[in-house]
């Protein structure tokens, strides 16, 4: 980043620059529209405004196969009477369709509209997270194409047993500006891009697939060779690897999980059942159990959206809110939950910086941000050597939790056996299950080697889709459900 | 009729020729214009409440453009022409960045679906929002008002949604023709609580015929039956045993088998079942018929969204492929002709030459062996078919249902699960894209913990 340059501002600034400017508004059109939204009743209004801008590449047989870009633009408007929540949006971002949404949203409401201009009076906040650039400006898709042209050689290259190779590249450009009943109003520049390598294997008759990506809050830049080569060895590796696994075993064992994705599991396992809304609601197996001890001494988790580049960081969340550091288990006892406005205000809580929004077309929600299990103090070679029979899993392909009960499960897509303290024979995917208030409770030796995610990990919660991260060092759980298929 | 969606398919078709038009005179050798507008209400309900109501809105222009055998394609909301003119610019740019593929140029104007007829999918339902509310709460009040010996009922979600939309698509070719459709949808998502714990499970009726949803008070029965059932589920040892899939777990593995048997991962070999056209890949009773054409059907349509009719055939007869699900590129590259399936499948029909009878006597011809009611997660390796998953479901014995479990996984290679497909049932219900009844398969690993 230049020295001197003023990040925070830049990012508020860009975002009216792409927001409020090209749809010919001004601050006095967001107060008499908030002002609209703010019938009697009404405990909290905002207006959301986002422009985003999608590049994809996808390369197949050697060759960039395919290409598309997006632009998606709009305001969502929203309302709430306690926990009640009218919610409309518009692609059009003018002052007519902000008074015909106000409009919409009251009819919505079934209460009658306010009259009186909210004034924003708030300073945005600042951040210097990542740098407010724009990774689509025309023209610039030339340095991406020559990421994805070096790809194919490298993974032929890595091993004759390659024979299909396919890459798919999404760079992302969004700009999100919102502006509340309380006069607050932030904006931020939000640059991110994604690499997914996919490489199908084949040896004696057999196929097999392996797949590895990368992401964060950069440009193209920040993919050098080295990173690159790593990207698409772990895809070949997984690959060819895999062409030997051998149905996974089934039934309670220990499992090791690697640094990195595997944190998956504490995503799943309580990250999704201490979101505020499901608490408010009486929802969660975790009601009424903060304070509880649910894991060993030694496992604190935090949730981070604060942490510089991330694909799960933002400098403001959706609703305006710094990301912020929240832990969720410190020392083993459950601590905190993540809120976003709506729920922390019916919660007597403060917002942690969570409310997040798949789009303008949606409605804000508490989630996660990076979520991540803290160092402990064993090499992760001692926590392989301390199993005598059980598994070894370094990824995963998503997982999912039943909130109200707790039950989550997640499924390997890279796992070996242990046999007497070494790693031995591959196996194929398995899905590991658990009950979220009590697996952790196995969880016997924390590594020293903490890793984030390589920037690929994605959650769903009611339909909507959005970038996190997740990590962990290398863990011992003395014993999960494994299911396999023999 | 009140309509939710203002604009018309001629309006859209006008959209599409006035992008198609720009993009031919800023040098597109040809050009396709995919453009789509919809509207629609949503209402939630819990605890007496609405809980959420939200209007959605929403209109698209996709526009790929061809420069010799390179493609490029670029997608706006706004369908004033600046917006169409950059998107057009953007869409040539990128298709000058690629490498030629021959293959995925669009298709032939003589293959397309000129004139064939539309299938009726377009029924406004005329309700406002108000009408949605009180569906929503009243979902939501029969659940409250359940009695369940020893337990507690509480509503997650009382849901109803109605929308509307429209399609038109328009190629430099000559091709433009457009649809509008119609979606409805209610929902029941129930908690039921216990000294043992909470579980809770869904229903759901979606249909393109408001007045065809099931009323609130038979989605309520029967969430109400499900989660009830579901209390003081426990685990059960891990073994071998035969699975019965109740029907709406049994989308999930056609839409398996539909993958398996798509053009991209077909013409790639990245598929369980590579060269399947031709071969036995299921159980030789079984017959599995698309047909595109189911007046009011959920995936009916009159041509995909390359302008391709499809067809009413047999994609399985008497368990051997007879179809795959092809689009025009990869039916290139395969050497066939497109199917018609560039978007997915249309409407499915799992059947089997010997019908198996009600659930019940499914359970009887299985004697012991586990129920799955629902998968709650897993994952399925399309590449080697390795199949594993979390399901909630019940133990039966001698025919009979003993209790219902949890914690439990089943696993299997989808190879031999379609080859191991024994029964049918006539408790025939859609499940995804597929109208099946439940499925009994003969032998799959459990695993469990008791």
């Amino acid at each position: 980043m230049t020295a001197g340059m003023q990040p925070a501002m830049a990012s508020y600034d860009g975002a009216v620059a792409r927001t409020l400017t090209p749809a010919g508004l001004d601050p006095a059109d967001l107060s008499r529209t908030l002002g609209a939204l703010a019938a009697p009743g009404i405990d909290l209004a905002d207006l959301f405004f986002e422009a985003k801008r999608t590049r994809v590449f996808r390369l197949e047989d050697g060759r960039i196969a395919g290409g598309s870009f997006q632009i998606a633009q709009g305001v969502g408007a929203r309302a709430a009477r306690g926990g009640q929540v009218a919610f409309a949006h518009s692609a059009d971002m003018g002052a007519d369709a902000l008074a015909t949404l106000a409009e919409a949203v009251r009819a919505l409401d079934g209460g009658v509209g306010g009259t009186v201009a909210v004034p924003i009076t708030g300073a945005p906040p600042r951040h210097d997270l990542y740098p407010p650039i724009d990774l689509n400006l025309p023209g610039s898709s030339v340095p991406w194409i020559a990421l994805l042209d070096r790809i194919d050689a490298k993974a032929r290259a890595a091993d004759p047993r390659v024979m299909r190779v396919e890459a798919v590249l999404r760079v992302v450009d969004q700009a999100v500006l919102v502006a509340d009943l309380d006069g607050r109003i932030a904006g931020d520049v939000r640059p991110m891009m994604q690499l997914f390598v996919t490489i199908v294997a084949e040896a004696g008759g057999r196929r097999a697939t392996g797949q590895a990506g990368l992401g964060g809050r950069h440009g193209a830049g920040e993919v050098d060779d080295a990173r690159l080569a790593a990207l698409v060895a772990q895809a070949v590796d997984m690959a060819c690897i895999n062409l030997d696994a051998r149905p996974a075993p089934t039934g309670p064992m220990p499992v090791v999980l690697g640094p990195g994705y595997c944190g998956v599991l504490f995503h799943e396992a309580i990250g999704h059942g201490l979101e505020g809304d499901h608490h408010r609601k009486n929802q969660s197996a975790f009601t009424g159990r903060i304070g509880e001890r649910i894991a060993a001494k030694g496992v604190t988790v935090v949730d981070d959206g604060s942490l510089p580049e991330r694909i799960g960081s933002f400098g403001i969340d959706d609703e305006g809110v710094a990301g912020a550091c929240t832990p969720l288990i410190e020392d083993g006892i459950l601590t905190g939950l993540l809120q976003d406005r709506l729920n922390a205000g019916l919660m007597n809580a403060r917002p942690t910086g969570n409310g997040r929004r798949q789009s303008y077309a949606h409605l804000p929600m508490p989630r996660m941000t990076n979520t991540f299990l803290l160092n402990g103090k064993h090499a992760p070679g001692d926590v392989v050597a301390s199993v005598k029979d059980g598994i070894y899993a370094t990824a995963f392909g998503g997982g999912r939790v039943d909130i109200v009960s707790g039950r989550f499960n997640f499924t390997t897509t890279q796992a070996w056996r242990i046999e007497n303290g070494r790693i031995t024979a591959p196996v194929e995917g398995a899905t590991l299950i658990g009950v979220g208030h009590e697996a952790l409770k196995h969880i016997s030796m924390v590594g020293n080697d903490l890793a984030i995610d390589e920037g690929v990990a994605s959650c769903s919660k009611q339909g909507q889709h959005l970038d996190v991260g997740v990590g962990q060092p290398t863990i011992r759980i003395d014993e999960i459900m494994v299911g396999g298929a023999a | 009729m009140t309509r939710m969606l203002s604009t018309d398919v001629d309006r859209l078709q006008d959209v599409g020729a006035q992008a198609v038009a720009i993009a031919r005179s800023i040098g597109a050798d040809h050009a396709v214009a995919s453009v789509r507008a919809n509207a629609g209400v949503r209402v939630t309900a819990r605890g007496g409440e609405v809980d959420t109501a939200l209007r959605d809105a929403g209109q698209g222009l996709t526009l790929t453009l061809y420069r010799g055998a390179r493609a490029g394609t670029a997608t706006t909301a706004a369908f004033d022409p600046a917006a169409m003119a950059q998107a057009a610019q953007e869409a040539l740019a990128i298709a000058d960045l690629m490498g030629t593929d021959p293959d995925g140029l669009p298709p032939a104007l003589a293959d397309m679906a000129l004139d064939t007829p539309l299938p009726p999918i377009d029924a406004p339902s005329g309700r406002d929002p108000s009408a949605l509310r009180a569906m929503a709460l009243e979902g939501d009040a029969l659940l409250a008002a359940t009695i369940v010996p020893g337990a507690t009922i509480e509503t997650l979600v009382a849901g109803v949604a109605s929308s509307e939309g429209a399609e038109a698509l328009v190629t430099s070719a000559g091709f433009s023709r457009g649809e509008r459709y119609s979606s409805h949808h209610a929902w029941l998502v129930a908690m039921a609580r216990d000294g043992g714990g909470a579980v809770n499970d869904s229903v759901e009726s979606n249909d393109r015929r408001f007045d065809r949803l099931d009323p609130m008070a038979a989605l309520a029965r029967r969430v109400v039956a499900r989660v009830a059932g579901q209390l003081g589920a426990r685990s059960i040892p891990s073994q071998r045993s035969p699975v019965l899939f109740e029907a709406r777990a049994v989308g999930a593995l056609i839409g398996d088998l539909v993958g398996a048997l798509s053009g991209n991962p077909q013409q790639r070999g990245a598929t369980f079942l590579p060269d399947a056209l031709g071969r036995q890949v299921a159980a030789s009773h079984l017959n599995l018929w698309e047909d595109p054409f189911e007046p009011y059907g959920l995936r009916s349509g009159g041509y995909d969204r390359e302008g391709i009719a499809g067809r009413r055939r047999w994609v399985l007869n008497g368990g051997e492929a007879e179809g795959l699900f092809l689009g025009t590129r990869s039916a290139r590259r395969l050497g066939m002709t497109s199917t018609g399936n560039a978007g997915g499948p249309w409407n499915l029909q799992l059947t089997s030459q010997t019908p198996g009878g009600s659930f019940d006597a499914l359970c009887r011809q299985m004697g012991r062996g586990l129920i799955v009611h629902r998968m709650t997660g897993g994952a399925t390796d399309p590449v080697t078919g390795n199949w594993t998953y979390a399901v909630s479901g019940s133990w039966v014995e001698d025919g009979m249902r003993v209790h219902a479990v949890t914690d439990v996984t089943v696993g299997g290679n989808l190879r031999d699960m379609l080859m191991g497909i024994v029964a049918v049932g006539n408790d025939v219900e859609r499940s995804g894209v597929v109208l099946t009844g439940s499925i009994l398969i003969d032998d799959l690993q459990i695993g469990g913990a008791a």
